[in-house]
């Protein structure tokens, strides 16, 4: 597998909260207001991609914080780019609904809302960014910004184009959104600013993010790179739509395919950024996987949960978590796991509980495990592997 | 190129002599709204007629999985002013049905026939895009670790939220809801589909009419977004053709193009 460059990378992030706010421990959780069925969230600030009234066209705010990832995002504007748009659902924006509802027996109030529908979205960010290049949508859920530096990674070892831009964003912090997800079980219904408490023993389900990130990833020779994806593995459970598989043997495949090229994991690696929503379920199988992974040699390795500073941000948290796993290899400090007071026993894993912690080593390993039983790992590295 | 094992299909509408092909059949989808969107039932009738093995390599591109709006309906009803996002919103949203996210998922496709036949290998799912059939093509041939991969394209379009919409955008348009699945293989004897001869994306963007349909299929037949690249193979294997480049459009200005050579 080769390596290929990341030349730049971008988040847009709840709380508008970068690396250094990580490393601090900070959190982005905060009060929702009384129309949402749960009391805490993640949001962006509300300067960040405020919400523009236009009656002819009303842009997704998916679509309105991918563009933001794109603003943010440095790129070569005269190369000839691909783009891999990871935009899950749309379908659940208020605005969206409402207009549709009302336009039942007369089609033409969806054309306010025209935007939503088909390639539309990614004609659009593709528009922004001026790619001319091959363009795709990908949708795994909480794994889809994973997975489409994966689908990049395939292009451009395929040779269908030499620099492609990866953007994910996801906008389901709205009422609607929110309760999908809560009707389901799988929020936390605290009260508490300190809900996301990802690896605690005291976790009950996740608290709900949103936001963006945007990666370039190149074929090209960029001598200045930070760092390079280096590796990455894919798996399904075919068990449960949400829920994690009983026999682990399928997360671990793609662990360890992303891992194929290391030698020695439990050594080599500096830093692993865990899925680590805060559900039941999700964390304890994440024990048993990096239990596994990582053997005798498991203690040496750190491993924390963004979400428990940002929530999840479901379709970009991969992505968002893939470029602090880059700040982590450059700067050597791995960020902490907050809200981590009774961690789960007999673990043996370090999930850096509540602060900051130094790392030493040249690769990082980022997980997602989405919605529908999509596994996804990806390998970073500081140098061409 | 990739060289074409199996196919199969389950469409709502004929398209022309492709109902002669084996494994391509009519279906009519009972609502089944609790349980499963129509794009995965769909997929999982077509693929029930093919063999693929557990770790194939899996490619889905996935149109619109079915209706979702009506389940906010009630919602919308009991609200004091008549707006969905009206008084007393959080109370209201405790009636939505917890399958109802789940339905407007739009990985659902590849979640399904993951869990209904085993699916454990990779795993990659496009959605929304009818020039993706192209654009996988390429990363497919690169699959060198997974001798067999197994395309599922899904849609359900046919429905009231899309298709004014997309007749707005076609106006002479009838649409077509289903699934329409390719196996691929070293020992593959259908035939060979590929981005280009060389494995390279031909997908060289030209400016076109936003309005006009791809040119590639027969005139007057169905329109299916995300099912278009499909529905050219299988008119390809059903016509005899022997060789042919297919282009496909996105309707807003971006088209690619793929190879199809009989074996």
């Amino acid at each position: 597998m080769t390596s290929f460059a990341v030349p730049s990378h971008a988040i847009v992030a709840p709380g508008d909260l970068d690396y250094p706010d990580f490393v601090a421990g900070r959190s982005a959780v905060v009060r929702l207001p009384e129309t949402f069925p749960v009391r805490v969230g993640a949001p962006l600030p509300e300067d960040v991609c405020p919400p523009h009234a236009n009656a002819e066209l009303i842009m997704p705010r998916g679509v309105a914080l991918a563009l933001e990832a794109c603003d943010r995002l440095e790129y070569d504007p005269d190369a000839h780019y691909g783009l891999v748009l990871a935009l899950p659902t749309l379908r659940a924006e208020p605005e969206f609904v409402e207009r549709s509802l009302d336009a039942v027996g007369d089609p033409s109030g969806l054309i306010p809302v025209r935007s939503f529908f088909g390639e539309a979205p990614l004609a659009e960010v593709a528009e922004h960014l001026g790619v001319d290049g091959p363009r795709v949508r990908v949708d795994t859920a909480c794994a889809s910004g994973s997975d489409a530096l994966i689908f990049a990674h395939q292009w451009l070892e395929a040779g269908a184009v030499e620099d492609v831009i990866v953007v994910a964003s996801t906008a389901m912090l709205n009422p609607l959104g929110v309760a999908g997800f809560n009707n389901l079980g799988t929020l936390s219904r605290d009260d508490d600013l300190r809900a996301s408490r990802p690896f605690d023993l005291a976790r009950n389900g996740f608290v709900m993010g949103e936001g963006a990130a945007g990666m370039w990833l190149s074929s090209r020779s960029h001598t200045s790179a930070p760092g390079y994806l280096s590796g990455y593995g894919q798996s399904m459970n075919a068990t449960h739509m949400t829920g994690v598989p009983e026999d682990i043997g399928v997360m671990l495949r793609a662990c360890r395919s992303a891992l194929a090229r290391v030698p020695n994991p439990g050594k080599d690696l500096a830093y692993i950024s865990a899925h680590g929503t805060a559900t039941r379920a999700n964390d304890a199988a994440e024990i048993r996987v990096y239990r596994e992974l990582l053997g005798e040699d498991r203690a040496g390795v750190a491993i924390s949960s963004l979400k428990s500073m940002i929530g999840h941000c479901l379709g970009a948290s991969s992505l968002i978590e893939a470029c602090v796993c880059l700040d982590i290899l450059i700067n050597g400090q791995a960020t902490p796991t907050i809200n981590l007071e009774v961690p789960e026993p007999n673990s043996g894993l370090d999930f850096v509980p509540n602060k900051a912690k130094e790392v030493s080593g040249d690769f990082v390993l980022s997980n997602a495990f989405g919605f529908g039983g999509h596994n996804s790992s990806l390998l970073f590295s500081r140098g061409q592997f | 190129m990739l060289r074409l094992a199996a196919f199969s299909a389950a469409l709502t509408r004929p398209l022309g002599t492709c109902m002669d092909l084996p494994n391509v059949t009519l279906v009519e989808y009972e609502d089944d709204e609790q349980r499963r969107a129509p794009a995965s039932a769909y997929a999982l009738d077509a693929l029930s007629r093919l063999e693929v093995p557990t770790d194939a390599r899996v490619v889905t591109i996935s149109g619109p999985p079915g209706k979702f709006i009506h389940h906010m309906e009630p919602i919308r009803q009991r609200s004091p002013d008549g707006r969905l996002m009206g008084p007393k919103l959080a109370r209201r949203l405790r009636r939505l049905h917890p399958y109802g996210l789940l339905l407007c998922l739009q990985n659902q496709v590849s979640a399904a026939i993951s869990m209904e036949f085993g699916l454990t290998g990779p795993c990659m799912n496009l959605i929304e895009g009818t020039t993706a059939f192209a654009d996988a093509l390429c990363t497919l041939e690169g699959g060198k670790d997974h001798e067999t991969t197994l395309l599922v394209m899904s849609s359900a379009a046919d429905r009231p939220e899309q298709r004014e919409l997309t007749k707005l955008k076609f106006p002479d348009s009838v649409l077509v809801e289903g699934a329409i699945c390719f196996l691929f293989s070293p020992d593959g004897e259908m035939g060979l589909v590929g981005a280009t001869a060389s494995g390279r994306a031909t997908s060289e963007p030209k400016k076109t009419n936003p309005k006009e349909r791809p040119a590639s299929l027969p005139p007057g037949w169905p329109h299916a977004p995300c099912l278009e690249g499909g529905m050219c193979v299988l008119w390809a294997l059903a016509s005899g053709i022997p060789s042919k480049r297919f282009w496909l459009s996105d309707g807003h200005g971006y088209q690619t193009s793929f190879d199809w050579q009989k074996l």
